[in-house]
Formats: structure tokens, C-alpha cells, sequence
């Protein structure tokens, strides 16, 4: 079973795609047209697990903090995701990570964190 | 399978819609509309069998309201934005209100799907998603 269609093999965040579940996605805006096209997106590397099971990325949203206060080396501003598996995902801005484009195949992600209660981010 | 909220970026509004509890081949739509409501483009995207069943493109699974938000926002008024801003205050989401009371940037967590704002990265209009 392949889990999305550009196979299950690490695959850089530039490359389209169009199994966009449990993903990160940087559309560009034409300011003429307004029309979009796909950038960069952040899967993880995870996603098959989590969308047969529902745990849904997309269930929580994403935080992008300002940033003028939260920056890094290199890093010129972070997108926060956090869903249903109570796994957050923080990600650049500006290099999604893709999907298992990280070491031995994970998440190329900043940091990946769980609140510490485990529980479950709130869903409405 | 509409988690995305709207987006308004130089003018246009931005709405996301993707499939549910179907086969493929799965969509993921993105409408841009005008605030007079003219569609000025839609993006979509379309997995086919390397996609997972009950999986809208967009996000997979799961439940979420949003197509009924861009209806409403062409109708609104003072009265029915504060009522949307009651309803998701309670849903502990974060959003900002124009002064006009137009919605400017949604951010209430049904998908993944987050515009950037063009007037915190200029005028070369990339957003982020959410």
C-alpha cells in the first residue's frame, strides 16, 4: 500500500504534491492573478499511521509566531502544528522539511514535542 | 471536509474545501474569491490511488465547518460577525477582526491550511499553509 502519491520514500518539500493530508502546505500568491501554486509542504513521516487512525494533523491548526521575537540561526521564522496524535511539529517557514527527509528517514523538522500531559490537543 | 478558515490576502478571499468518506480520486480545492464575490481562482489538487481511503486531499479524516463561514461572510454585519466571534471563542481560537468588522485573518485551526499575511512579508504575496 503506498501511503500518497508520490510514493513512500523521502521526497523534498518542493517537489508538488497532491496527497495533501496531514501536511504543512507554502502556496505562493500570484499578486496579479491571485492564483496559487504549491511551494513547500512539512508530512510526517508518520502520515500513514496517523491518517488510518485519524489522528489528524490538520485537527489543530498552526500557530506562525512572530518573527521578530521567535528566530534562530538560520531560521528566519517558525510555523508551530499540533493535532490530533498530540504531537506538535515545529517547523522553518521558509523549508518545510518535506516528508522523511530528516535523519534515518524521519522528520525533518526543528523540534517535534508533545504537551506534557499527552493529552490530546482539544478539538471543537 | 471544510477545517480551513478564510483568508484575505491583497483582496482576496481564500477558502479551502477537500472530500471525506469517498474514493478516489481525492480533491483539495482552494477557491479565491473576490469581496464581491467573483471567483477570481481555484487551485486544486487531486490524489489518485496513492492516497488513503476517506481522504480529502486537504486533510484526511475528521470533521469541521467552513463553507457555510464563506456564504456568511458575504452577508455580514456587525450582528453576525460578533456572533461568529462568540461561537469560536469558545472554541479557544485565535482570529483579529478588521475594524470594519470583515474578517482579515482567520485562524481557526479546522485545517492545517494558514495563509501568511502580506503585510508582514510585502508585497511578493507568499503565503504560508496551513
Amino acid at each position: 500500500m503506498k501511503a500518497r502519491d508520490n510514493g513512500d520514500v523521502p521526497s523534498s518539500g518542493r517537489v508538488h504534491l497532491d496527497t495533501l493530508s496531514e501536511a504543512i502546505v507554502n502556496l505562493a500568491i500570484n499578486p496579479t492573478t491571485k492564483a496559487l501554486t504549491q511551494e513547500d509542504y512539512f508530512e510526517p513521516a508518520a502520515y500513514l499511521a496517523m491518517d488510518q487512525v485519524d489522528t489528524d494533523l490538520g485537527s489543530g491548526g498552526l500557530v506562525l509566531p512572530d518573527e521578530n521575537v521567535f528566530s534562530g540561526t538560520g531560521v528566519n521564522g517558525i510555523a508551530i502544528a499540533c493535532g490530533k496524535a498530540s504531537v506538535c511539529f515545529v517547523v522553518n517557514r521558509d523549508n518545510l522539511g518535506g516528508y522523511k527527509m530528516g535523519t534515518a528517514a524521519g522528520d525533518a523538522v526543528i523540534q517535534e514535542f508533545s504537551p506534557p500531559s499527552k493529552q490530546p490537543v482539544p478539538l471543537c | 471536509m471544510q477545517r480551513t478558515g478564510l483568508s484575505m490576502v491583497n483582496g482576496a478571499i481564500y477558502a479551502g474545501f477537500a472530500s471525506h468518506c469517498d474514493f478516489y480520486n481525492y480533491t483539495g480545492w482552494i477557491v479565491g474569491m473576490s469581496t464581491s464575490g467573483n471567483i477570481l481562482t481555484v487551485y486544486a489538487t487531486m490524489g489518485g490511488s496513492g492516497s488513503q481511503p476517506q481522504d480529502g486531499s486537504w486533510n484526511g479524516g475528521g470533521g469541521g465547518g467552513g463553507v457555510w463561514y464563506l456564504i456568511f461572510f458575504f452577508l455580514s454585519s456587525s450582528e453576525l460577525s460578533i456572533s461568529l466571534v462568540e461561537k469560536y471563542e469558545t472554541c479557544s481560537r485565535l482570529f483579529v477582526l478588521k475594524r470594519n468588522m470583515f474578517l482579515k485573518r482567520l485562524h481557526l485551526g479546522w485545517e492545517v491550511l494558514r495563509f501568511l499575511q502580506t503585510d508582514r512579508i510585502g508585497s511578493s504575496s507568499r503565503l504560508g499553509m496551513d
